[in-house]
């Protein structure tokens, strides 16, 4: 009985004909109620869903029209039923889109392919590509049909691996792009319409025709892009955005609650959250990034070292990349003695073009004249081994006993890669990156180190070695330390 | 009744006009309190306690009275030289008599006197434990800045102390010749004891105030002060004693109590009451702890008077150009942040020892190089010691590294052996010279054997006694071996303080023979290998 009145508010809401004491009645239900909460989720999907075909098939106006078109019985006193309902409206208002725009819109163009990689699946047509225009929503693997330069018509790109990514770049010069397993719907019909349905999309937008924003539906917010660069980040009840340029306007789905979002920026849109912007420092380039640099040939400090998202423990992570042109490391400022024993750990993550063959490599490194820009000599590779789970964090980890000609030079370290797939464009993210000394002297007269001056005296026996970090946590650890 | 109307325009003159006058009446009266970023002013702690008991007191000395000797620490032997000697001074700490009100007839109660009694319990302390000391009073215009006839004088107060230029220019000789003053914030006075501070900072520029570390010969010359108990702050003591000094070669020239030593040591702690009442927030030590530090102050004072006497005898440097480059042996010391002079005078007497027992051309004059600013290149043997915490800049360290890297020689010493320095010395050192281990030079090494052979050595009395069956009379002495070559030397326990032939109350070192004979050996060593 609760639920079905539930049901009853939020088709109203969705229907945009709910009365303010229902609207207020609903807002405090889904205040008090997880369940609430995903019923109203589940019911949004559903009305995003029939939004989406029609949006993509070149029904512009559906989206004003869907209301009548999802119209549920008000009487209907089941949920089940509700949902039934509402799902047979969504498959009747889809097959009527699609045959509407094979008659109106079939082939037209209204982006290019800029990059792809992985496994993606594309459902949903109104453009060239899939052959077979008549048949909906099959599946086709990117792969075999696509490549660079490829012109689109209005479709659903999905993600089917970690590694996957997808780039395009609609005819006014904007471009986005999804990674990893997300679901993007896209549409411009005069004005841009994209629904991303779960993961990341992030864009650069040229500024849009006045009164036509570029929207982007997720299942929990509605955003609004005159013109910016931004990423977004879709989660089952969550929908996070952080905009690196210009602003976006944000509106919450369940209580319209809508916020202007800034550069350097983050909100997170969700039934609980505050809609309040955070302020959050964009990604950092090695320039800003203290104690490691990028000591690659092409040694671009501006190139980007550490970002927020994906990150292990709240704070920031490196950016590990296979391409030449990035090899983090660093002057320890540790001077090497006989007997040391050196031990790395850290924490990492496969992303995208990761390939299960390769591996994150931690080089030991010395130089000719003790300084970072000298010809290196490297002691000790240290590698991960391969990545046993893909977008999770695990632990790498790896010891060396330092060769007696090291003795008395200077450390570096790099954080590298060792490609295991012949292509060199995998990314990785590492994070809480340690490594510690534990020196065992060699024999000979007691040490100094050793000598207890109140008692005159050598302790009997002498004290275990210790491990001293040389970096790790807070400690040398640039951006990405532990918090 | 008719209500008064105020015109808007006549508030406003009239809030300006009140704000302004008490505003400027402020910045007139707390011109110094500014300065010191305190509220209220200096006169807020003058309170007079309430046991004025107006003692009477021996009357100030002047300056034609000079003895020149100061006896020894009771329960040690004296030397057969000091036997002969005339009896030591009658006064042991002056109390001057400084401030407002003096001379007005009512001195007792003035501000260098608000513990009237502290100076004669503290004689009084000093007596029961055999120092037959007099208490008296001065000024600084009738003093006669003279350590042989007053070997401290005792400032104390709440207000800001402050001299003419004629008194800085003779308290600091006074300092210089061995005298020590010691500065009592009575009740914990922020006036007092930032002005005193600063005051004596700007009369020794070669110097700076440092905290006494916990193995100090002051905090153990007669008991141990590990901890200390206040009567009023102290919340950030950690329970340890907290004095303030400024060395003079090794000794504390001028000594600071932040926490108010004068009432505990006359048990007239009552006055504390009265400041808390007018909001403020004295600092004082407890009575226990008050007189466990002036019990420990008597000796320090007498035991390292006679170290200021020997100390304190003029040394003429030389100049860096004027040695370079020379066959002579130069003795090149190292300055540092740290105490760096801290046996003013002793390498003169290796230098006179090692010119007689050796064929080594020798200036005795010694060299104090600054590596953040000499090219060391011309001395061979650099000389490094200190008595308490110091840190090395970058470019010293490079100095050091490029020293030994050029087959020169670094002698470190632990001026008194203290765990401070030592510290310092061993963490600096691994900054310097990361790579190598110090490591005991065997008995075997022919360091010991490079001019003298030493096979015994005698330490000096608090290091025999505390430690004397562990070291069995052996040399303890560390080394860094650099491209084989012994480079780096250093001493744990002092070598130095021995070649001045003075005692070092509490110094944990060597005797003056054996110190020599080791100065001298590793002269030799250095200049031959």
């Amino acid at each position: 009985m609760k639920n079905s009145k539930l049901v009853t508010r939020i088709v109203a809401w969705l229907d945009g004909r709910i009365s303010g004491a229902e609207s207020e009645a609903l807002q405090q239900e889904l205040r008090d109620s997880v369940e609430a909460r995903t019923i109203f989720n589940r019911y949004s999907e559903l009305d995003a869903s029939i939004r989406e075909v029609a949006d993509t098939e070149g029904v512009g106006a559906f989206s004003q029209v869907s209301g009548s078109s999802v119209a549920i019985p008000k009487r209907a006193t089941s949920y089940y039923v509700k949902s039934s309902l509402v799902i047979a409206a969504l498959i009747i208002v889809a097959f009527t889109a699609v045959l509407y725009v094979q008659d109106v819109e079939t082939g037209r163009s209204i982006a290019r392919v800029t990059g792809v990689n992985g496994t993606l699946t594309w459902t949903g047509n109104g453009g060239k590509i899939v052959q077979g225009a008549g048949s909906t929503q099959t599946g086709t693997r990117w792969s075999n049909v696509l490549s660079e330069g490829a012109e689109l018509s209005g479709g659903t790109i999905e993600g089917m691996a970690q590694d996957s990514w997808f780039e395009l770049e609609f005819h006014d010069g904007s471009t986005g792009m999804i990674s990893g397993y997300s679901i993007l719907t896209f549409s411009d019909q005069g004005q841009k319409k994209l629904r991303l349905k779960q993961g990341r999309f992030s864009a650069d937008v040229k500024p849009q025709p006045e009164g036509k924003p570029m929207l982007i539906h997720t299942p929990s917010a509605v955003l609004e892009v005159i013109g910016t660069e931004f990423g977004v980040e879709v989660k089952a009840e969550s929908t996070t955005l952080y905009v690196r340029e210009g602003k976006v306007q944000v509106r919450r789905v369940y209580d319209g609650r809508t916020v202007d979002v800034l550069a350097n920026h983050r909100v997170v849109a969700s039934a609980d959250s505050d809609m309040s912007p955070q302020f959050v420092v964009p990604e950092r380039t090695w320039a800003q990034t203290p104690v490691w640099r990028n000591i690659a040939s092409s040694g671009d400090q501006d190139s980007i070292a550490t970002q927020e998202a994906r990150d292990y423990d709240g704070a920031r992570n490196l950016v590990l990349s296979e391409e030449l042109a990035i090899l983090p490391a660093q002057d320890t400022d540790y001077i090497i003695r006989s007997g040391d024993f050196f031990e790395i750990r850290y924490e990492w993550m496969a992303s995208m073009w990761w390939a299960a063959q390769d591996q994150v490599a931690i080089r030991l490194f010395t130089t000719d004249n003790d300084l970072i820009s000298g010809t290196p000599t490297t002691f000790a590779t240290l590698l991960s081994g391969p990545s046993t789970t893909t977008g999770t964090y695990q632990a790498g980890s790896g010891s060396v006993h330092v060769p007696a000609t090291e003795a008395r030079k200077r450390l570096f370290v790099a954080i590298d890669t060792q490609d295991g797939a012949g292509e060199l464009h995998g990314v990785a993210h590492l994070d809480d990156f340690q490594l510690q000394v534990t020196h065992f002297p060699e024999p000979g007269s007691p040490r100094l180190d050793d000598f207890q001056l109140q008692e005159a005296d050598f302790p009997d026996p002498p004290p275990a070695p210790t491990a001293t970090i040389i970096i790790g946590g807070r400690v040398r650890n640039g951006d990405f330390n532990r918090k | 009744m008719k209500p008064i109307m105020t015109h808007p325009k006549f508030t406003r003159s009239k809030s300006i006009g009140s704000l302004l006058l008490p505003a400027i009446v402020t910045v007139v009266l707390s011109v110094a309190p500014v300065a010191f970023g305190q509220k209220g002013s200096a006169d807020d702690w003058f309170v007079k306690s309430h046991k004025d008991k107006n003692e009477k007191l021996q009357t100030g000395i002047g300056g034609g009275e000079a003895r020149d000797i100061i006896p020894s620490v009771p329960g040690t032997p004296k030397p057969q030289s000091e036997r002969i000697k005339p009896p030591s001074p009658d006064y042991l700490l002056g109390k001057v008599k400084w401030g407002s009100g003096v001379g007005s007839g009512v001195d007792l109660t003035e501000d260098w006197n608000l513990a009237p009694n502290d100076t004669m319990e503290f004689h009084k302390q000093a007596r029961a434990k055999d120092f037959k000391y007099m208490p008296t009073q001065t000024t600084l215009g009738e003093f006669s800045y003279d350590p042989a006839t007053m070997p401290a004088i005792l400032l104390s107060g709440v207000r800001e102390v402050k001299f003419t230029p004629a008194t800085i220019d003779r308290l600091r000789q006074y300092v210089l010749d061995g005298g020590m003053i010691v500065c009592d914030s009575v009740y914990g006075s922020p006036w007092f004891y930032e002005s005193a501070l600063k005051v004596f900072d700007e009369m020794f520029p070669e110097s700076r105030f440092r905290v006494l570390p916990s193995d100090h010969p002051l905090y153990h010359i007669s008991s141990v002060i590990e901890q200390a108990t206040y009567r009023s702050g102290g919340e950030g003591e950690e329970g340890k004693p907290f004095l303030e000094g400024l060395y003079i070669g090794s000794r504390i020239g001028v000594l600071v109590s932040k926490y108010g030593l004068g009432c505990g040591l006359a048990e007239e702690m009552g006055v504390f009451e009265t400041l808390e009442k007018k909001g403020l927030k004295p600092k004082a030590y407890s009575v226990e702890s008050a007189r466990q530090i002036g019990e420990n102050l008597a000796p320090y004072i007498v035991g390292y008077g006679r170290v200021g006497e020997a100390e304190g005898k003029a040394e003429n440097f030389g100049a860096l150009d004027q040695n370079a480059p020379t066959s002579e042996f130069v003795f090149a010391q190292v300055k540092h942040d740290g105490s760096w002079n801290a046996h003013p005078g002793a390498a003169r007497q290796l230098l006179s020892r090692l010119e007689r027992d050796s064929a080594i051309p020798v200036s005795l004059k010694r060299v104090s190089v600054d590596l953040n600013r000499d090219d060391t290149s011309a001395y061979p043997f650099l000389f490094f010691t200190g008595l308490d915490d110091f840190v090395l800049t970058n470019k010293q360290i490079e100095a050091l590294r490029k020293h030994v890297d050029q087959g020169g020689t670094l002698v470190i010493n632990n001026a008194l052996g203290l765990a401070t320095f030592h510290q310092a010395a061993v963490r600096e050192m691994r900054r310097a010279f990361p790579a190598d281990e110090f490591r005991l030079l065997p008995h075997s090494h022919k360091i010991y054997r490079s001019l003298n052979t030493i096979e015994r050595v005698k330490f000096t009395k608090s290091l025999e006694e505390d430690q004397g069956e562990k070291l069995q009379n052996r040399p303890v002495l560390f080394g860094v071996e650099i491209k084989g070559k012994l480079r780096v030397i250093y001493s744990p326990f002092d070598i130095e303080g021995g070649w001045n032939e003075v005692r070092y109350p509490l110094s944990r070192g060597y005797q003056p023979e054996s110190a020599k004979q080791l100065g001298c050996n590793i002269i030799m060593f250095a200049m031959t290998n």
